[in-house]
């Protein structure tokens, strides 16, 4: 099994100085878990925010999400992969940098992304087909 | 060959035609090929006589009473499957502007339909014997069904973009609906499978 199998293909970018209700709009409204944060200038790099980065560094600081802007709480760098690479190989990069999802690259353009539930639901597929 | 066997056989036979329906469905809007689309309601009237079929082997004494109507229900599903499938050809078909399948979404939720059907007709007659496997199989579409629900969603936003004729935008959006509702009524048939094992 690669990558190319396994990857959500739904990936959803939003500008580095968008505000975290931007980012929580996204997520809600497209029903995903994880945004992408485009770099903020040239020396900058992708970023990423989850559900956990805005309850954790925003609203649980009480840090209004109005005025928090995307790159500020971004993580950093986006952990990518090729289409091409095999799950073991990604889930061993899952394992190692404590991460659960990393985002698909394809050139220098994120075509998906894969996290652990993707990967869960296509061993459980394959086990049936 | 016994009663009950025949309804086994026909339920089986009304998956297989399911599957075929979702997979000649995706290739028709892959290659935006509207001719494949007639297959598709070939599909669904074979589906139609097969459960006419089995339904009066049911009248006729197939299973114990007290399965028969959990028994019915499963057919009646499968065929809402086949049903769902001819809604969204006879929707694909009604199309002319075909600029909305640049949303790549939608052949992720034709994917999803044909993976589901493909499941549920690989494993039939093994979820029959084993309760078990039933229970992954369970888990494995009601995923796929949330991110059909999910991708459906996502889809819809994208098309507020698109500026097309009123009736151009009647009939994507019941395809739309459509491709989704093929998940959610599969899941059902899942589950329906569910109560029968569970009552045996």
């Amino acid at each position: 099994m690669n990558v190319e199998e396994v990857m959500n293909k739904r990936v959803e970018f939003v500008e580095a100085n968008a505000t975290i209700l931007d980012v929580i709009e996204r997520l809600v409204n497209r029903r995903i878990r994880s945004v992408v944060v485009k770099p903020k200038d040239e020396r900058d790099t992708y970023g990423v925010i989850t559900v956990r980065d805005v309850v954790f560094k925003c609203l649980a600081k009480n840090l209004d999400p109005q005025k928090v802007k995307a790159h500020e709480i971004a993580s950093k760098p986006l952990i990518t992969v090729e289409k091409g690479m095999s799950i073991e190989h990604v889930l061993s990069l899952m394992g190692r940098f404590n991460i659960a999802r990393v985002f698909v690259k394809e050139g220098e353009k994120i075509v998906g992304v894969v996290a652990l539930m993707d990967i869960m639901s296509a061993y459980l597929v394959r086990r049936l087909l | 060959m016994k009663a009950e066997e025949r309804v086994v056989n026909g339920i089986s036979q009304m998956i297989n035609l399911a599957f075929s329906a979702c997979e000649t469905l995706k290739k028709a809007v892959e290659d935006r090929n509207k001719a494949l689309l007639e297959d598709v309601f070939r599909f669904e009237r074979d589906g139609d006589e097969i459960r006419r079929n089995i339904t009066q082997e049911i009248y006729r004494g197939a299973f114990l009473p007290y399965l028969r109507p959990n028994i019915f229900r499963l057919i009646e599903t499968v065929d809402e499957i086949l049903n769902t499938a001819e809604e969204s050809a006879m929707n694909f078909q009604k199309i002319r502007d075909m600029k909305f399948l640049e949303i790549d979404e939608i052949y992720s939720i034709l994917e999803i339909n044909v993976r589901i059907c493909s499941i549920l007709s690989k494993n039939f007659s093994a979820f029959l014997r084993d309760p078990e496997r039933l229970r992954e199989g369970v888990i494995v579409v009601r995923m796929m069904e949330k991110e059909a629900d999910n991708i459906k969603f996502a889809i819809l936003e994208k098309l507020k973009t698109f500026n097309v004729d009123f009736w151009d935008g009647y009939f994507i959006a019941n395809f739309v609906n459509s491709l989704e509702k093929l998940s959610d009524v599969a899941e059902d048939a899942m589950d329906m499978l569910q109560i029968i094992l569970l009552s045996l």
